[in-house]
């Protein structure tokens, strides 16, 4: 079984993710993630260091928030319907899951794949699909430039030794990050944008005629299967570890 | 008409809202299938404007007054559209950041076949083509282009454009971000075009690379009108004989031919446009001292004032920089002096730009030392100048450096640059923010040691000998200066040391003359740049130091 | 009403994704916060999560400009690593609508610092029903719900309103913008 259609996909994982927020126990969250991992590093073959890498952020926040529910609740913030190390563990394991569900899609589908499925078979319009695709183009630039920008004024700060380790090491960390940084940034954004809003008009993405549906994932048998599948294994998933 | 026709454009002008004068005076454009026009001109004079209006992309996307005609292929003169274009030409644009579009290899080149609407198989087949052969050749179908090197996005731009087979080539300074070996690449692509019958127009600020490349020339002057045009060789031959004129930066064979013609050490009508051919047409003359003599001032290469160091501004003892667990540089030992340019090279890689950093103490060592006595923080030009300034106005910027005004306005306005106090430094060009840089940097802010990254690049002929002559002020008035560049040539006539760099290590350092000598012998991990090659063939000492 | 040009699509993308990653920066200063600031760190930072809207509005000028901007800001989230997963989707969503109501209530012809500030504003009005669903805010007390809602409505229009003009002011005086519907400001200006 070979699911190549993207907005099937979708519709899975939003339907895992629905499941994954509101089941009250942690064994919900944990089963599904352990699924999805077994998929993930099985049929997927996704190497086991990009999904650790990736769910890094996702871990950070865990252990932040476990933490925070386990000494210091926060009763505006999580219908966790409990308090202490029990909702500390809830909130990690669903973290945990929901991080790994955004990750499968992103790392299991190509964007390219996904802008034609949205253009050609969801009927969004072919400039906004494809503009936005553009701008993401913008980000590893972007990010080289902040890291230059701020290793320029780590060599403008004056007295690069006076205070104590800690002192200078903030001092070091937190040059560069002024508010002006943003606007350098999105200045270079949007240089880049006035390219790429030329670069998509020149290489006709707004005609004049229709676009060839090139490679667009069809939804397909196996596609439906996957979807049945899914939806079955989410809801014994749920009847039995609900509560 | 002639019958081979590619393109025409008659009248073609262009003047933007509010500015003083036109960007672009009644150019005409006249461009033979199967061949190559190269179009030149000083930063200013509406280059790549003119490829804009020629598609339509003004006043069409980027709102301007516009005149003038176009005709593609045999069809009849009529004013500019972007349809019209779009059916007719394929374009590589200047910047490969903004200009990819589609995030997967495959995807980028089958873009704009998808909007020509072919037949999915024929897209297949070229998809395949372009990465078997070509400027992409060797890049994987499905892989991310997020992930690809600045060079090897502008090759995909490259190959897509290719891939539409359009009768008709725009290409706007597609060298700016290759290094050598991928610019002989698409050198080859043009080539290729031009021998299946394409028309390829060809914008460049760098006539090097044009030399060999263009049948035809058409030079813009500053204000945008045409001020030469024809065979490539002869107008080049014509350009040298006006020399700052043009404001090109002209291949040194063809700057010494003029200088040897004047002299009369060469036939009026010799026109050569590269070095093998110069020597060819000199044959047994080039061994003689009156072509070596008129060889060294052309290129500049005549005996200069020593530098006199000053203390020790900052030292690498056996330095090593690790980034994400790969080693980038190791084992550097490297001195700077006040009052001298220490010129750093080396191909792209190989660690210029970080070592660059770790002199000006932007990077610390992983291991190793960096020792630099007690005082001001030094000033950094980053090959992106805008990421030097952090206000929203000149005024600002020189508070923040805690330069005065009034010295900073005289510094602005001597480099040409309007000493408008309220201006935000990003409202300037690219070259002119470098210059920006510089002026305030020598209005007296308190940095000793001042590092620029590529400063050159980009930069026509009066802006690069204006800044070259910046550089030189501030090494006479006792500053540090480091310059990472591609550009041996260059830096080698700028710089009192050099330091070549391969691999994240320093392969050869020493005064000038003394890493040219190695360069020359072929015993440097660099290829010789044409100008000193040149110089070398034609009997010239490059850089002997004045007594 | 004037259809929207590539450029302004890419222009209005493009902040979108530049706030995204800034989004994801503030929701880790955001948790750094929290446990030293208590139950009220979500409405003292929510703002910020909301600029990306008024900034794209005040740059382009268009219908549906704040909300595109928002949906795509919490896209670039999800894909670069935000822990609330897809369902930031939704949320884009709600602010997004609630950013866009003011423009769309002047039929998207008024741009002027009252609207700006009454965009950020609305956003937080929208999010504060949207959470009370999301987190059961019918069990906290009506006094607490009061103070809360004001803290985030004040957030709404410093760090979206007021902090989206001043940076698309910033913006505009790069240069970069010439061109856009901001101009129309200097123009009469000057």
């Amino acid at each position: 079984m070979t699911p190549r259609d993207p907005l099937a996909r979708l519709a899975v994982a939003f339907g895992a993710f629905v499941v994954v927020t509101l089941a009250p126990r942690p064994a919900t969250s944990a089963v599904v993630f352990a699924l999805l991992l077994a998929l993930l590093l099985g049929p997927a073959c996704v190497p086991l260091r990009r999904i650790l890498r990736g769910l890094t952020p996702f871990a950070f926040f865990a252990l932040t928030s476990a933490w925070i529910y386990a000494v210091a609740p926060d009763p505006t913030y999580g219908a966790i319907g409990g308090t202490g190390w029990d909702a500390a563990l809830l909130v990690t394991v669903r973290t945990l899951c929901v991080g790994l569900i955004s990750l499968g899609y992103v790392l299991t589908t190509p964007a390219a794949g996904l802008a034609r499925a949205l253009v050609h078979r969801a009927g969004m319009p072919r400039r906004i699909v494809c503009g936005t695709l553009a701008a993401v183009q913008f980000l590893p630039g972007l990010a080289e430039e902040l890291r230059m920008a701020r290793l320029v004024a780590r060599a403008a700060l004056p007295d690069q030794d006076r205070g104590g380790r800690i002192i200078v090491a903030i001092r070091r960390w937190a040059a560069g990050l002024g508010p002006t940084i943003i606007v350098t940034l999105l200045a270079g954004a949007m240089r880049r944008a006035d390219t790429a809003a030329i670069a998509l008009e020149l290489r006709g993405v707004a005609g004049p005629g229709q676009p060839t549906p090139w490679r667009v994932a069809r939804f397909q048998r196996d596609d439906a299967a996957f979807a049945v599948l899914s939806g079955l294994v989410l809801a014994a998933v749920a009847i039995l570890t609900w509560r | 008409m002639p019958p081979d026709r590619a393109l025409a454009g008659r009248d073609l002008t262009v003047r933007f809202a509010g500015a003083a004068r036109a960007a672009l005076d009644r150019i005409d454009v006249d461009l033979a299938a199967g061949s190559v026009l190269g179009v030149l001109g000083p930063s200013g004079s509406g280059k790549s404007t003119l490829i804009a209006a020629l598609l339509g992309v003004i006043p069409e996307l980027v709102p301007a007054t516009a005149g003038g005609t176009v005709a593609w292929g045999d069809g009849a003169f009529a004013p500019p559209s972007l349809a019209a274009g779009r059916a007719a030409a394929a374009v590589v644009q200047q910047d490969p950041d903004g200009a990819l579009v589609a995030l997967a290899v495959a995807d980028e080149i089958a873009f704009g076949l998808e909007s020509d609407g072919l037949p999915a198989a024929e897209i297949d087949a070229r998809v395949a083509a372009a990465l078997a052969s070509g400027p992409a050749a060797g890049l994987l179908p499905d892989a991310e282009t997020l992930a690809l090197s600045g060079g090897w996005r502008q090759r995909l731009a490259w190959a897509a454009a290719l891939a539409l087979r359009r009768p008709v080539l725009l290409l706007d300074e597609p060298f700016a971000h290759l290094d050598p070996q991928a610019a002989s690449v698409a050198s080859d692509a043009i080539r290729t075009a031009r021998a299946a019958g394409t028309a390829t127009l060809l914008v460049e600020h760098r006539a090097d690379l044009v030399a060999g490349l263009a049948d035809q020339l058409l030079v813009l002057d500053a204000a945008g009108r045409p001020l030469l045009r024809g065979p490539a060789a002869q107008v080049l031959a014509e350009a040298a004989e006006r020399r700052g004129a043009c404001g090109l930066r002209l291949p040194a064979a063809v700057l010494v031919a003029a200088a040897l013609r004047r002299a009369g050490l060469l036939p009026e009508d010799a026109h050569p446009a590269d070095a093998a051919a110069l020597i060819a047409a000199l044959g047994p003359r080039c061994q003689d001292p009156a072509v070596a003599a008129v060889t060294a001032r052309a290129l500049d290469q005549q005996p200069r004032a020593m530098a006199t160091p000053g203390p020790v501004r900052v030292a690498l003892g056996d330095a090593t920089v690790r980034r994400g667990g790969t080693t980038i540089l190791s084992g550097v030992d490297l001195t700077v002096c006040d009052g001298t340019i220490l010129g750093i090279a080396g191909s792209n890689g190989a660690g210029k730009t970080t070592l660059g950093l770790l002199l000006a103490g932007g990077l610390r060592p992983s291991a190793g030392q960096r020792c630099a006595p007690p005082g001001p923080a030094p000033l950094v030009v980053p090959q992106n100048p805008a990421l030097a300034f952090a206000s929203g106005s000149l005024r600002e910027e020189a508070r923040r450096r805690g330069v005065d005004w009034a010295a900073a306005a005289t510094r602005i306005s001597a480099a040409g640059l309007p000493a408008d106090p309220d201006r935000n430094p990003l409202r300037f060009s690219q070259g002119e923010r470098r210059r920006l840089a510089v002026a305030l940097a020598a209005a007296g802010g308190a940095s000793r040691l001042i590092l620029l990254d590529e400063p050159q690049a980009g930069l026509d002929g009066p802006s690069l000998a204006a800044l070259t002559a910046d550089l030189l002020a501030l090494r006479r008035d006792g500053h540090a200066v480091v310059v990472v560049a591609h550009d041996l040539d260059w830096l080698a006539s700028l710089a009192d040391d050099l330091a070549i760099l391969a691999a994240g290590r320093i392969a050869l350092a020493g005064p000038v003359a003394e890493v040219v000598g190695r360069i020359l012998d072929g015993t440097a991990p660099v290829p010789v740049p044409p100008g000193l090659a040149l110089a070398a063939a034609l009997g010239v000492v490059p850089l002997k130091d004045a007594p | 009403m004037q259809r929207w040009t590539q450029r302004e699509i890419v222009v209005v993308a493009a902040i979108g994704v530049v706030f995204g990653v800034v989004y994801l920066a503030w929701v880790q200063a955001w948790l750094f916060a929290r446990p030293f600031i208590g139950p009220l760190s979500l409405d003292i930072f929510f703002g910020l999560w909301c600029i990306a809207s008024v900034v794209a509005a005040y740059v382009v000028r268009k219908p549906f400009a704040a909300f595109f901007a928002e949906m795509v800001a919490a896209v670039a989230e999800v894909a670069t690593g935000n822990p609330a997963g897809l369902i930031l989707l939704i949320t884009g969503a709600v602010q997004g609508a609630g950013a866009e109501l003011p423009f769309a209530l002047t039929r998207w012809k008024r741009y002027d610092t009252a609207v700006l500030v009454a965009s950020g504003a609305s956003a937080a009005i929208f999010s504060f029903v949207y959470t009370w669903i999301r987190f059961n805010y019918g069990a906290l007390s009506p006094g607490l719900l009061v103070v809360m809602l004001t803290i985030r409505i004040a957030s709404g229009i410093l760090l979206a309103g007021l902090l989206g003009r001043y940076v698309a002011r910033a913006l505009h005086r790069t240069g970069t913008l010439d061109g856009l519907a901001i101009d129309a400001d200097r123009r009469i200006a000057a």
